[in-house]
């Protein structure tokens, strides 16, 4: 099978934007929920660095046993819920109270979250490597361009103008993406343009209510409003 | 196992000083978030164009390519925050005294260094790794890998527990620097000219040693500079000596860098020909807190503000913040009445403590601590988050104003709505916060949605005052706060009075109005 060139520096663009993209916003979370900004990021990106890196290991291990192709599929399948799902999840379990004993359980909790999506998005740049194998000096390169992006599109315009919580949704979308694209190799063109208009309308629905999705970040924060 | 551990080496030092320069530029910028966020994008968009370039490398040349590059790393690397640090002190040599680096000019030159530094350090940390791949014979992709990711987990531990142990900077550069330095020795028994190799490996170490050196010294002239702001017109003059001369004679700097905050006690002489008397000012992180010519109507004038609408003898009074011990010393004529003070920094308070100048001011109220009084070391939101129970008559809210994220959200909805949850039924709270204004004499945007954020956490009216130094007071009142101008002592100094006077620019705001307003959250945070 062969792919458009466009089509897979695209792919990998968008797949480096949102994983970099879910670790800012969950070191964003986790800065809010336990404390100390500097601390929680440096955390986080060294903690995504090397789960990047043991993600890619484990993909030399399971490549010969499975398609490239399903791979990616469950990947992305992975990525989305964890990213959808991540800051509403961590602050929740981050809330005193909410774990039984002290805040070691959860922090650890939190902090495999983060582990999960740099392990996920490790097998992302071997798969495109496997799906267009003469290409990886420019796969790479979209793939460093896409952390870029992300590093630059998070705290300059996502976080200021959709918050936390509806960034991440509208990010997850783009993931969402991603899986619809794979999907639809198989042929099943109805049912990705319906996936498509799904995404859509769910993107539309994410920054109309934005301030809402954030509120219910801040209750899941606060617990009981009094 | 010999090129495992470079590969490990080269990714802890190469993003340990691409954070490095992060975290010493956030002192400057206030600017956690997007300072941390600029330098990992280009980091890793310089990783991957060095690793383009190591793939790229003839077969026959790869270990002594290799062993350059591990060199070039040592000799450049250690001196890119030096680099960070000058280019600063030049800026503000360049700039007019009241562009700060954190406006947006200087906000903007601050991430350009930082990112292209970054950069820097990305690729050579990326030129390395397909090098290492190609020439571990013995040792497998995968665990060469393995190495090369566990350093980039131990640059970032690392950091945080630099961070943590307080180790000073220069100190931080000497310790990645002599990790890379072991794993150029190991290199140094692949590569064939081994005499030349170790004489060249002086050079990066006098380069290591002498950054070390230098950092605090070219750090203390740049905070000083930037607090008391010598300008040069002309390149020439950056090289004249009394330019380091007056820096170094004017004033006197105490630094201390806490996990939490670099605490700067700045002291200027009188001036006598032109009349300008001493002054000794407390910053943290580079923001001014208090200085002794404005103390009394600063802390005199929150506390008689608390108590006088309070209407009554408050049985307990909470303070959040307020580290140097001046609120403190306030209260303490309210012998009968529970004062309970949550501060962060446990250095802070030591300092308060310490220092001759803020213990003076303080009257020693730290080390000769009434009964009535407790200092609880603890995170003012973790302390809030935790306790719902316990409740009080009066809050004072005394925290740095919101630069950056961190502080940011001591200004949020959540925040307000968790001092809420800890009022007593006719509390009353008073926050020391910035009020601006424009030049049509009304509240600034920045003003207005600390307001708004007030109304929408259930103070439905929250009374700014204070033309000298700005606060707002807020209540679970259902009618306005007013001041009782009878009810305030006869003791009061005239300029803490005089700071009494409600500041009322927006009275003509309608419901429609504030509910255009933004609202700060810790999720949303807004431009405070």
């Amino acid at each position: 099978m062969t792919f458009q060139p466009f089509f897979i520096y695209a792919v990998t663009f968008i797949l480096a934007f949102c994983s970099l993209f879910y670790e800012f916003a969950f070191a964003q979370v986790l800065a809010v929920s336990i404390g100390g900004t500097k601390i929680q990021y440096l955390i986080v990106i060294s903690l995504f660095t090397f789960s990047l890196g043991m993600g890619s290991l484990v993909y030399g291990k399971i490549k010969p046993r499975a398609e490239t192709r399903k791979i990616l599929l469950w990947v992305e399948i992975g990525l989305t819920f964890v990213g959808l799902l991540g800051p509403f999840a961590l602050t929740w379990i981050l809330r005193p109270g909410v774990f039984p004993g002290g805040s070691a359980m959860p922090q650890a909790l939190a902090y495999f979250t983060v582990i999960l999506v740099g392990f996920l998005s490790g097998f992302e740049i071997p798969c495109m490597f496997d799906l267009s194998p003469s290409r990886n000096g420019r796969i790479l390169a979209a793939d460093y361009v896409g952390m870029l992006a992300a590093s630059i599109a998070f705290p300059l315009f996502f976080l200021p103008v959709f918050g936390t919580a509806s960034s991440v949704m509208i990010v997850a979308l783009f993931n969402c993406t991603v899986f619809l694209w794979l999907r639809s190799i198989e042929g099943r063109h109805w049912e990705t343009m319906i996936g498509l208009v799904a995404i859509f309308s769910s993107m539309i629905l994410t920054i109309i209510f934005r301030a809402e999705l954030n509120e219910l970040l801040s209750s899941l924060y606060l617990g009981v409003d009094p | 196992m010999r090129l495992g551990y470079v590969a490990l080496t080269a990714s802890a030092t190469t993003m340990g000083y691409s954070l490095l320069i992060a975290v010493a530029m956030m002192d400057f910028t206030g600017e956690e978030v997007l300072t941390q966020c600029l330098a990992v994008g280009p980091y890793l968009l310089g990783l991957g164009l060095g690793s383009v370039y190591g793939d790229h490398i003839p077969a026959d040349k790869k270990i002594s390519r290799l062993w350059l590059l591990e060199w070039l790393s040592v000799t450049v690397l250690p001196i890119l925050p030096l680099i960070q640090l000058a280019a600063v002190f030049i800026f503000l040599q360049y700039t007019h005294p009241s562009v700060g680096l954190d406006q947006k000019t200087g906000l903007a030159f601050c991430l350009g260094i930082v990112g292209v530094l970054s950069f820097i350090a990305g690729i050579l940390g990326g030129a390395q790794l397909p090098l290492i791949l190609s020439s571990a014979q013995k040792l497998s992709t995968e665990v060469a890998l393995a190495f090369n990711y566990i350093g980039a987990l131990l640059a970032g531990a690392g950091i945080v527990f630099l961070i943590a142990l307080n180790i000073p900077f220069g100190h931080q550069i000497l310790i990645f620097g002599i990790i890379q330095l072991s794993g150029l020795m190991l290199l140094l028994s692949t590569f064939r000219k081994r005499t030349t190799g170790l004489a060249l490996m002086f050079i990066p170490l006098i380069i290591l040693f002498g950054t070390a050196h230098l950092y605090p010294v070219v750090e203390h002239y740049t905070v000083k500079n930037s607090y008391h702001r010598t300008r040069v017109d002309h390149v020439s003059q950056l090289f004249r000596k009394n330019l380091y001369q007056v820096i170094k004679e004017f004033g006197e700097l105490e630094r201390v860098r806490t996990p939490y905050q670099t605490i700067d006690l700045f002291i200027e002489p009188p001036v006598p020909h032109l009349s300008i008397p001493g002054n000794a000012t407390l910053y943290l992180n580079r923001k001014p807190q208090i200085d002794i010519l404005t103390t009394a109507i600063y802390h005199e004038s929150m506390v008689a503000a608390a108590l006088n609408l309070f209407q009554g003898m408050p049985k307990k009074i909470l303070i959040l913040g307020g580290g140097d011990g001046l609120l403190l010393k306030e209260l303490k004529h309210l012998t009968s009445t529970r004062i309970t003070q949550i501060e962060l920094d446990p250095l802070m308070l030591q300092f308060a403590r310490d220092n001759n100048v803020i213990s003076g001011l303080n009257e020693n109220i730290l080390s000769n601590m009434p009964k009535n009084m407790e200092v609880k070391i603890e995170d003012a939101i973790s302390y809030l988050r935790k306790n719902s129970k316990e409740q009080f008559d009066v809050v004072i809210i005394d925290l740095p104003f919101p630069n950056g994220p961190d502080l940011s959200r001591l200004y949020s909805l959540e925040f307000y709505k968790m001092v809420r949850r800890v009022l007593s039924p006719g509390a009353i709270v008073v926050i020391d916060l910035p009020l601006y204004f424009t030049e049509e004499r009304a509240f600034a945007q920045e003003s207005k949605t600390i307001l708004k954020t007030l109304r929408s956490a259930g103070f439905r009216y929250p009374l700014p005052f204070g033309p000298l130094a700005s606060f707002v007071a807020v209540g679970m009142n259902e009618t306005p706060l007013r001041f009782d101008y009878l009810r305030f002592p006869e003791e009061l100094s005239v300029s803490a009075a005089s700071n009494l006077v409600d500041v009322f620019p927006d009275e003509n705001l309608t419901e429609a109005d504030w509910a255009k307003q933004n609202v700060n959250t810790m999720f949303w945070p807004k431009e405070l």
